[in-house]
């Protein structure tokens, strides 16, 4: 019933759109802003694949109405320029891809915000974010891979 | 899902069979019950029920399904629908009073979830079930102490 | 999901006003991470949701006189990186670090997880151990409510209509206090717990024990105080005798949920186990 007006930064570009108070996030940058890299799984916030950062965080996109990005970055995985893009595809770190871009988006977050994360908090973070198809391994030795290269 | 209670009223038997029978009267034992009405040999109404953040608006029919008064027992069948939520609620309650001043109630009830309803999990709904019971046998055993 | 009207007021004050007006219809938004669950499962249905994102004032945390006050709209992960929560007790620290996932700990709130009332969720638990208070606010004053008064049932707080939370104090622990916060999964590590236990115990000189707090999650329809184990440790050492004897009385005070987690009988046993391992930690 309501709208709102809502003015983000989105991968660094500024986003100024009207947004109805029930659009959630995954849906505005997946059909209004043309970013599908992002993907809807569970939508109830636990599969992970959805993740995208706000204001450095990780965070579910399905668990987000788009009001509650007035103000904030936010970042998906098409803003992501990084190593780890390229150590997910050296170390196996995925198959089907699906999960992919919420684990990317995931762990770039933490390396940001922990750059000398340990093995053990490499696991804990990106616990949230489920694969089905690389049993996980290749996806943390590509995370401290790229934490060693630093 | 079976839900058993007891309830121990200090009033002859025959009264406690006499308000378990007037549905109009006993329906309003029920807590959160509105709007009741009698209908064909039944009663007609509306239980408000709260089960967690979820308001749920069940409006249905209860009737007896079949008495035996030397036995002192019944049946009572009860059919309500949440229509906005979309789902169902099917209770059986087999009531037994024995005894006599004190007359003892005793209520096993077998209660089916259908429809949406059911997402709020069994655990939730049991629970706010049993509350609903334990206040309609207090509440009953008021009405005939009252009467 | 259903059509609804936003608002987010910059003010408690006008949030308390809106909320007043029109307390059966409006749903009250902190993270946001239960609430859209249910929206979008279409169970609720509010007119209204009042995000409260806005009021810096609500994300507060800080040192107090000895204790410490924690704000609603903190969220578990910034609750889990603060040092002021860190300097009162470790283990309240790594409470709101257990919870959940990242992205959950990065969006959800202190306010919303009490104010949802799921007696395996790891928070209150540890607050009801270190005697947690919550302070809470409508158009028509200030309420303090202690957390043992706050849950009332499953999925129950003693809120009243046009009540919010906006914060939850923390008095002075007893010299020498230890605390620990053990959470029991025995399925996934993102889940909730399917049994819990934080237990803050002081002893003296002479190690006879003169504070006992032992508090259980997913042990009944609200999280637990198991007062009858604390009272068994006073006065007492912290010896083998004791900590099985408080352990016990732990598991007998529970009356566990038979859900997908566990049996009721399960829960109970597991009551009794992890209280045994808390308290031999802090003995």
């Amino acid at each position: 019933m309501s709208e709102h007006r809502i003015r983000f930064t989105l991968n660094g570009t500024a986003v100024d759109v009207t947004v109805p108070a029930e659009r959630l996030l995954v849906d505005l940058l997946r059909y209004d802003l043309g970013k599908t890299g992002t993907k809807d799984g569970c939508s109830v916030g636990v599969c992970g694949l959805c993740t995208v950062q706000l204001d450095g965080a990780p965070m579910s996109a399905c668990l987000l109405f788009a009001t509650q990005v007035d103000g904030a970055r936010v970042r998906t995985v098409e803003g992501l320029a990084s190593p780890l893009q390229e150590a997910f595809i050296d170390e196996g770190g995925f198959q089907c891809g699906i999960c992919t871009s919420g684990q990317l988006v995931a762990a770039d977050a933490l390396l940001r915000a922990k750059p000398d994360a340990t093995d053990a908090e490499i696991a804990d973070w990106q616990m949230g974010n489920l694969c089905r198809c690389t049993g996980y391994y290749g996806i943390t030795r590509a995370i401290a891979k790229v934490r060693d290269a630093r | 899902m079976k839900l058993e209670h007891r309830v121990t009223v200090d009033a002859p038997r025959a009264k406690v069979w006499a308000v378990l029978m007037d549905l109009p009267l006993a329906a309003r034992c029920v807590p959160g019950t509105r709007d009741v009405a009698p209908e064909g040999d039944g009663v007609r109404g509306t239980l408000d029920v709260r089960v967690g953040p979820v308001k749920l608006a069940l409006g249905g029919r209860v009737a007896i399904e079949s008495r035996d008064e030397d036995a002192g027992t019944a049946r009572l069948r009860a059919d309500a629908e949440d229509r906005r939520i979309g789902g169902a609620v099917r209770a059986l309650v087999d009531l037994a009073v024995s005894g006599d001043a004190p007359t003892e109630l005793r209520l096993t009830t077998d209660v089916a979830i259908l429809g949406r309803i059911g997402e709020l999990g069994q655990p939730l709904i049991a629970r706010q079930a049993d509350k609903v019971l334990a206040g309609f046998a207090q509440c009953l055993r008021a009405t005939v102490a009252g009467r | 999901m259903r059509p609804f009207d936003y608002i987010e007021p910059e003010r408690l004050d006008e949030a308390l006003e809106i909320l007043a007006a029109d307390p059966d219809d409006t749903l009250v938004m902190a993270g946001g991470t239960s609430l859209v669950i249910l929206m979008k499962q279409d169970l609720v249905r509010p007119e209204r949701v009042l995000g409260l994102r806005r009021i810096a004032e609500l994300r507060a945390i800080g040192a107090t006189d000895g204790g410490l006050a924690l704000g609603a709209l903190a969220t578990h992960g910034a609750l889990a990186r603060s040092p002021a929560v860190r300097a009162h007790a470790p283990a309240l620290a790594a409470t709101f670090a257990a919870v959940a996932t990242v992205r959950i700990r990065e969006q959800a709130t202190l306010g919303g997880n009490l104010a949802h009332a799921d007696p395996a969720q790891d928070p209150p638990v540890t607050l009801l151990a270190l005697d947690g208070v919550a302070v809470a606010r409508s158009r028509f004053g200030e309420r303090r409510i202690p957390l043992d008064a706050l849950f009332v049932d499953l999925f129950e707080t003693s809120l009243e209509p046009g009540e919010i939370l906006l914060r939850v104090e923390l008095p002075r622990l007893p010299a020498g206090a230890r605390a620990t916060y053990k959470k029991f999964l025995p399925a996934t590590l993102d889940d909730y717990a399917t049994v819990s236990v934080a237990a803050v115990i002081a002893t003296d000189a002479s190690g006879v024990c003169t504070h006992a707090r032992i508090a259980l999650g997913g042990a009944a329809t609200v999280p637990l105080r198991a007062r009858d184990a604390e009272r068994s440790l006073a006065g007492r050492r912290l010896d083998d005798a004791a900590i099985r004897e408080a352990a016990a009385l732990a598991a007998a005070a529970t009356d566990p949920i038979d859900d997908l987690r566990g049996s009721s009988d399960y829960k109970r046993a597991m009551a009794g186990v992890w209280t045994e391992r808390a308290l031999r930690e802090v003995a």
